[in-house]
């Protein structure tokens, strides 16, 4: 079946068969930052944005995202240009093996875009479903705390981010 | 999930009750999907998405609250229209379910009608008088969250009948809620769900209702337990009270062994999650 | 202590993490290869069976099922699949495949199929007929007469002459006897004695286990695969399917995690015998549900500790044994058991010691290499006796731990008496900063208000503490080596075989080369581990990188150095003994002048005595300095559900100098968050024939951030002069701590022992 949709800001029609999850169309579709770590929705490093939403792309079938706006890891942020949050989880050393990462920057994209100054239940909560085996968290809360500040502090600018819409 | 053939993307209610009717089987339909993308389930043939049919709301509407069977627990999380006790007490059930992705796409009526091991609304739902409202092409039928959990929800839905909107009434503010999830960590499954509402009338309690759900195959209202401290008064001496009933009443439950805990070990425990949510009700309101 | 550092001890930022935090294609399956064939492997449904007939004949059929392998038709070698040095210290009692199985998980056939959906018709579609045979879950039982007998093949053997008897389901013995314990038990004012359990456990890295295969232009085998031990590997492949080292290239790209699971040839050989028989390019990746039924795990051991100890606090003896279950293979059963022993019992002063360990093979999943590596088991015994000591004697667990362990200066009888598999090496310790440790983080813990928590009433709270030691590599056995050259524009490519497996060993090594040079990190391209390019190293594994690989990268750096201020020398017109290095130039004292490190490298490339500047050094080590460490943990305990809580951790650590500090906190903070969900939720459930019933990640549950209770981090610095500017390794020892220190809280809080882990709520309502 064809399957009309937004991925990163552009517009694709991608062939698909009924049963394929988003996780395989996306990586067949050589979105590598979406990585497979279980394949059943309990470790997180399958994470993408639907409409402004954290989720699973493992949990979806692909059919389910007609019409949908999906953000992959590859859509938020260039070496140049990097996100914010990319740049705080680098500095914060919140990065280790770095498999669960692109999940774990996308949960916590979908929180800040969400919330300008989550407490830190907040985010913990908003990264509840992504599993990390190597930074024990620690590294990664005080990275997004970090890019929450920045954020505010609207220091933005100072990474030459694109304008994050915040509501 | 091998041998699906085709997935429709229906635009209205209609024709996705049309489309679930058809003859034969291995016709199923798709809510947040965080069950059917898992599957291992052979006989599914077609999915119908629900996503579509404007099945996403929160309403209040003529003293109940009115939610779509497709309104995700986040969408309860982050409403503004739920903000009575039962409104209060379904939020902090939904907070507890599965982890922040998985709250973005577990549906009510999902969560509701697959009882599955990550569901845990229904204890809320057996607590707070809900109704659901189930639709099929030929019929539309509301029944009693108590009903409908006789059985397990399979046995109950008919052929192309699925679950469009679950309501319940909204309550004064002379009552008092809570709702407890105990798991082994923050981001689990449950080991026993426990849901209780009342009001205090003179410092007693009046109006109870408690149900459980996770600690026994079927999630279910404890009237007995109800009963026995229908009236009691709210004083030092009703957390031994709660203790007491609730320790004879769980000899007539028959506990569930899982990955998550033993059914002995939720039998133990039995009493003290009852007395935690409502003792709980006084500090959560 | 070395001062005025430039780039070591600097938090810079881990040189790969941008890369990643965008998600680029650098795993092992992010690249598409043209008419890649997909691997999957048919596993054992028995814990014990003998395969009387196995129907290919069905799946051959089935369009697009390339090449199926059973054990009739793979080589039959037997190798050890641990990826430890040569000759492996674990037995070889492996096959491909072979007729008999093991275990629950076992492999009995492999399909390559053109499509993952094909794979999975064509496993389905293999007929097996097996003879079931009664098997062992056991360990104490394996040990008796006429238990089930798990490896009675002829083949099965060791290459290093230890004690090995699978007639016996035995995999590995040791012993060890200092001193006259019983001598010391007569001494002593009081002895306990008392028996503890530390359980099976999986690593759970985030990325499985995965490997592609291809031949490349040449007809060489190309191994892309996620692996701690990539030489190990090459080695492994090149014995058990016959072909020469030579025709054989590992690639290790980014790695999504090890913690010892990866260090096992696991998916490679099945892997590459699909390739050579198909000519194509071939996938195989392990499933999460894989990766828990067939893969490694921590082996579980039962142990039992006897100590004796006077009032005056002196600790007369220690008797330690350990009954490990290895599961159905041996890999790494003689290691992991002698390390249970000499990574835990130097840390206290003790005349008399004795230790006896065996491994026995049961029918269950196999052990392996896992973070701690077998002194994590030891530790949960030893530091909560220790606790138990101190009670008896009426004296500060804390005070009691300080008056006893090991010091700078000093050495231990167990350093000589135990090693990796054999004797031991002789050393002593250089660097201890564990007073510290045990000081800074009492205070920060509040240790001395420990007993003024609430001790009545439903919620009980209590802090427990327990000090720790690892090592730093294996001497004598282990070696890493580097490779650097020199470029036009001063920078300078840095080629390891160490292996980064998320660690940031690729960082820190690069910023030993650039402390050496004088430049920055930035100034230093890492290529690591890829058996064309790099030259040899271990791998990651035994605590070793920084330590061991650390030291090649520094020796190759000086003698890179060298060989510029040779050139320079004759560049300036000027004595190279005058000359030093700083920000990219050679600098003379006597004139101050300068020169910089470009124009010496294209004074070299182009003008006078042409040549590339570069220069290899290869390091072995005699010692291994353990690094120190003292843990504590407040918690609460819900006395009526049995809940614990951790409410409060603190780590502090001595590891040496912290090349990055920040990464060596990273290093410690994954290795304790993974230590703690071990001690509480991390459980293997089976069912009385074997199987793993929870082999996913709802129902085998390891911490997420909700559950993060506040964790504090001190790294306290020492200087061990025989490693990298005073760096000793920081990888495992956060592992070991909180089996022992949250059972020990769980003392102060209500009273109980906790001594079978792990220490879920049933067990504790149990025990309260």
């Amino acid at each position: 079946m064809k399957l009309n949709l937004i991925i990163n800001e552009i517009k694709k029609e991608i062939e698909i068969s009924p049963d394929e999850t988003l996780l395989t169309v996306l990586r067949k579709e050589r979105y590598y930052g979406v990585k497979k770590g279980c394949g059943r929705g309990e470790c997180g490093a399958c994470t993408v944005i639907v409409n402004g939403r954290a989720k699973k792309s493992c949990l979806i079938l692909a059919g389910q995202m007609e019409g949908k706006s999906i953000t992959t890891i590859e859509g938020i942020g260039t070496a140049d240009n990097p996100h914010i949050l990319q740049e705080a989880f680098v500095s914060a050393g919140a990065v280790q093996c770095g498999f669960c990462i692109p999940g774990m920057i996308l949960s916590a994209k979908a929180l800040l875009d969400k919330t300008k100054n989550p407490a830190e239940g907040e985010i913990k909560s908003a990264l509840d479903g992504n599993l990390c085996r190597c930074t024990g968290y620690v590294k990664q809360i005080e990275a997004v705390k970090a890019a929450a500040k920045m954020l505010k502090e609207n220091n933005a600018g100072k990474y030459a981010v694109k304008k994050e819409k915040i509501t | 999930m091998d041998n699906l053939k085709e997935f429709h993307n229906p635009e209205s209610l209609k024709s996705a009750l049309e489309l679930l009717a058809q003859p034969g089987e291995g016709i199923y339909p798709l809510g947040g999907g965080t069950s059917i993308s898992i599957s291992e389930n052979k006989k599914i043939i077609q999915l119908v998405n629900l996503d579509n049919l404007g099945l996403n709301y929160i309403k209040d509407k003529g003293g109940r609250l009115v939610i779509g069977a497709m309104t995700t627990a986040q969408d309860i999380i982050d409403s503004t229209a739920l903000n009575d006790i039962s409104g209060t007490v379904l939020k902090k059930c939904a907070k507890t379910i599965g982890s922040q992705q998985i709250r973005n796409a577990v549906t009510l009526g999902g969560n509701t009608c697959g009882l599955f091991v990550w569901s845990d609304m229904p204890a809320m739902l057996l607590a707070s008088n809900a109704e659901i409202h189930l639709a099929s092409k030929e019929n539309e039928r509301k029944i009693s969250a108590e009903q409908f959990f006789l059985k397990h929800p399979a046995q109950i839905l008919k052929k192309g009948e699925i679950c469009i909107e679950v309501s319940f009434p909204k309550l004064d503010n002379k009552y008092l809620g809570e709702f407890i999830k105990f798991s082994r960590t923050n981001f689990d499954k449950t080991i026993m769900n426990v849901c209780v509402f009342f009001y205090l009338k003179e410092k007693k309690i009046r109006g109870l209702k408690i149900a459980v759900s996770g600690c026994i195959s079927l999630p279910r209202r404890l009237k007995e337990l109800e009963s026995k401290l229908e009236g009691n008064a709210m004083d030092e001496k009703l957390p031994e009270k709660i203790i007491k009933e609730a320790s004879v009443i769980k000899e007539n439950l028959n506990f569930i062994s899982d990955m998550k805990a033993s059914k002995q070990y939720r039998k133990k425990i039995f009493e003290t999650i009852i007395l935690d949510a409502i003792m709980g009700t006084v500090l959560f309101s | 202590m070395i001062k005025n550092l430039k780039t070591v001890g600097k938090s810079v930022k881990k040189i790969d993490s941008f890369s990643l935090s965008r998600g680029e294609p650098l795993f092992t399956d992010d690249i598409h290869l043209k008419e890649m064939l997909i691997v999957k492997i048919l596993h054992s449904p028995h814990a014990h069976a003998v395969i009387k007939n196995i129907d290919t004949s069905g799946a051959e059929k089935l369009p697009g099922v390339h090449h199926i392998l059973t054990y009739k038709n793979v080589p039959r070698v037997n190798f050890s699949t641990a990826g430890q040095g040569y000759p492996e210290p674990s037995p070889y009692d492996t096959f491909i495949m072979d007729k008999k199985v093991r275990f629950v998980g076992d492999r009995v056939a492999a399909v390559a199929c053109q499509t993952e959906e094909i794979a999975k018709k064509a496993i389905e579609l293999i007929k097996v007929e097996y003879e079931v045979l009664p098997a062992v879950l056991d360990p104490k039982e394996a040990q008796k007469d006429g238990a089930p007998l798990i490896h009675d093949e002829k083949e099965a053997r060791m290459l290093i002459p230890v004690e090995y008897n699978p007639k016996k389901n035995l995999a590995a013995c040791v012993n060890m006897n200092i001193g006259d314990t019983g001598n010391g038990f007569k001494e002593a004012d009081f002895v306990f004695e008392e028996e503890y359990e530390s359980h099976y456990a999986q690593h759970v890295p985030i990325e499985p286990h995965v490997t592609i295969t291809y031949l490349d232009e040449n007809n060489r085998l190309i191994i892309r695969t996620s692996t701690q031990v990539p030489f190990h590997v090459r080695r492994i492949i090149s014995k058990a399917l016959g072909i020469p080292v030579k025709k054989i290239r590992v690639i290790k790209p980014r790695i999504g995690g090890g913690f010892g699971v990866k260090q096992e040839m696991l998916l490679e050989d099945i892997c590459s015998l699909m390739t050579l028989r198909t000519k194509k390019a071939v996938k195989l990746e392990y499933t999460r549900k894989e990766e828990f039924i067939s893969s490694r795990t921590r082996h579980p051991q039962i142990l039992k500790l006897k100590t004796g100890v006077k009032k005056d606090g002196t600790i007369t003896a220690i008797h330690l044994e350990s009954l490990m279950n290895t599961g159905a293979y041996g890999s790494h059963a003689l290691t992991v058991i002698c390390n249970t022993g000499s990574k835990c019992l130097p840390l206290y002063r003790c005349k008399n010691i004795k230790f006896d360990g065996k491994s026995v093979y049961t029918n269950l999943p196999v052990g392996g290499a896992y973070r701690g590596y077998g002194a994590t088991q030891g530790y949960l015994a030893l530091e909560i006796q220790m606790d138990e000591m101190a009670e008896a004697i009426g004296m500060d667990p804390l005070k009691f731990r300080l008056k006893n362990h090991i010091r700078k200066g000093e050495g231990s009888p167990v350093f000589e008496a135990l090693g990796e598999g054999t004797e031991g090496t002789k050393q002593k310790i250089k660097s201890c900063g564990l007073q510290d440790c045990i000081k800074i983080g009492a205070k920060e813990v509040s240790w001395n208000k420990r007993n003024q928590l609430p001790k009545s009433g439903r919620y009980r709270q209590g802090i427990g503490m327990c000090c720790l030691m690892q090592g730093s590599s294996i001497p004598y056995i282990d070696m890493g080596s580097c490779f650097m050259k020199m470029n036009e524009d001063g920078s300078f490519n840095l080629m390891i075989g160490a292996t980064d497996l998320g660690t940031g060993s690729d960082t820190i090594l690069a910023q030993i080369a650039a402390e050496e040079l004088g430049i920055t990190e930035k100034e230093i391209i890492v290529y690591s581990s890829d058996t064309d390019f790099t030259p040899f190293d271990a791998g990651a594994y035994a605590s070793s990188t920084t330590y061991l690989s650390g030291e090649a990268v520094r020796k190759t750096a000086e003698k890179i150095k060298e060989e510029i201020i040779k050139i320079a020398s004759n560049m300036m017109h000027e004595k190279a003994k005058n000359l030093f290095v700083e920000g990219g130039k050679v600098i003379s004292k006597k004139s101050k002048k300068k020169i910089s490190f470009s124009d010496i490298a294209y004074n070299a490339f182009y003008a006078e005595r042409q040549q590339q500047i570069m220069a290899t050094a290869s390091h072995t080590t005699s010692a291994s300095p353990p690094p120190f460490s003292a843990h504590f943990a407040k918690v609460e305990v819900d006395t009526l559900t049995g809940k614990i809580k951790v409410l409060k951790y603190v780590t502090a650590t001595d590891c040496g100098t912290a090349i990055n500090p920040v990464l060596a906190e990273g290093q410690v903070e994954g290795a304790l968050l993974n230590g703690i969900s071990f001690a509480l939720t991390e459980k293997f459930i089976f069912d009385s024939s074997g199987r793993l019933l929870n082999a996913n990640l709802s129902d085998y549950k390891i911490f997420s951030t909700s559950d993060l209770p506040e964790i504090k981090t001190i790294l306290v610095p020492t200087y061990e002069p025989t490693g990298p500017y005073g760096a000793k390794s920081v990888a495992e020892i956060g592992i070991n701590g909180p089996m022992p220190a949250i059972s020990n809280a769980v003392y102060n809080a209500c009273g109980i022992r906790l001594r079978c882990a792990p220490f879920t709520p049933d067990k504790v309502l149990e025990a309260l």
